[in-house]
């Protein structure tokens, strides 16, 4: 049993010539396959060639636009800062004003004048 | 261009040219006081043109009573001009700079306001207002004492109801004469 189970397994396994045309019609499915991966990648590099630069373009576009953004509100908030102090320096200079005349007029009418 | 429409940019620019004209009447030609900057104990010295104070009005908060008192108050303002020095010696600041600001105010369209010499207080302010067709497009406060002098120009129009509204806001306490008076 195990004779005969031997010599089947032998004689499957045989070195066997391949028939004519094999080798032509192997190089011809290499060909053809390679011909179909040229058609294809420049086609896929053609379409996403722009991504790296779009990505790159944005993320600068982004960076700009914060600091630009950053910048203002920084020149906003010195801005402010300094409308009210100005508006303080204005208000005491003022008030010294009016409390000179409005002493002024006081002692004159409490001199009867 | 035919003659009608020329005409049409001639009047627009002159009606641009007296608004310019009026702006710079009201703004002063402040000295540079820079160099006194290193012998000063205190300085403040603020610049803000219509494009700041537009951006300053954007950060103030309308909630809050002293932002909106302001943001009400710059509401037709052009400029805001502030030079402030302090000094820890006598008149350690050229008195001629301070004068050729006020004579600046001697041109036609400035009238002074008040003008007050306090001996008590070695202070000599001056208040002046530019009033053009009836309306105040122009004020400079010169104030002097031995070791300080401020010089406030504000440019545009200013609504002095709304400046004197300001009493008591920014820190400034609120004048009580006639409770004292009325209190004696």
């Amino acid at each position: 049993m195990n004779d005969e189970f031997e010599n089947e397994l032998k004689r499957a396994l045989r070195p066997v010539e391949p028939d004519a045309g094999f080798a032509d019609r192997v190089t011809a499915h290499i060909r053809d396959s390679a011909g179909r991966g040229d058609r294809i990648r420049p086609t896929v590099r053609l379409r996403f060639r722009w991504l790296p630069v779009a990505l790159a373009a944005s993320m600068a576009l982004g960076i700009v636009t914060y600091e630009w953004h950053a910048h203002r509100v920084r020149e906003g908030i010195e801005a402010r800062r300094q409308l009210i102090e100005a508006l303080r320096v204005t208000q005491e200079k003022l008030d010294f004003v009016y409390q000179t005349v409005k002493q002024e007029a006081h002692s004159n009418d409490d001199s009867g004048v | 261009m035919n003659m009608r429409s020329a005409s049409k940019f001639l009047s627009i620019a002159a009606v641009l040219l007296v608004a310019q004209s009026a702006v710079a009447d009201a703004l002063l030609k402040l000295p540079n006081f820079e160099a006194l900057a290193n012998k000063a104990t205190k300085v403040v010295n603020i610049t803000l043109d219509a494009n700041l104070l537009g951006l300053a009005g954007r950060f103030l908060d309308s909630n809050d009573p002293e932002d909106a008192a302001a943001k009400e108050l710059i509401a037709g303002l052009k400029g805001v001009y502030v030079r402030s020095y302090e000094f820890d010696t006598d008149f350690a600041y050229p008195k001629a700079d301070v004068d050729s600001v006020r004579k600046q105010l001697g041109s036609p369209g400035w009238q002074q306001l008040v003008q007050v010499r306090s001996r008590k207080e070695h202070q000599d302010v001056d208040v002046y207002i530019l009033i053009e067709q009836n309306r105040a497009t122009g004020l400079a406060i010169i104030a002097s004492e031995p070791r300080e002098f401020t010089i406030i120009n504000i440019v545009g129009a200013i609504d002095l109801q709304k400046l004197h509204r300001l009493e008591g806001q920014f820190g400034i306490p609120k004048l009580d004469l006639e409770e004292k008076k009325s209190g004696k």
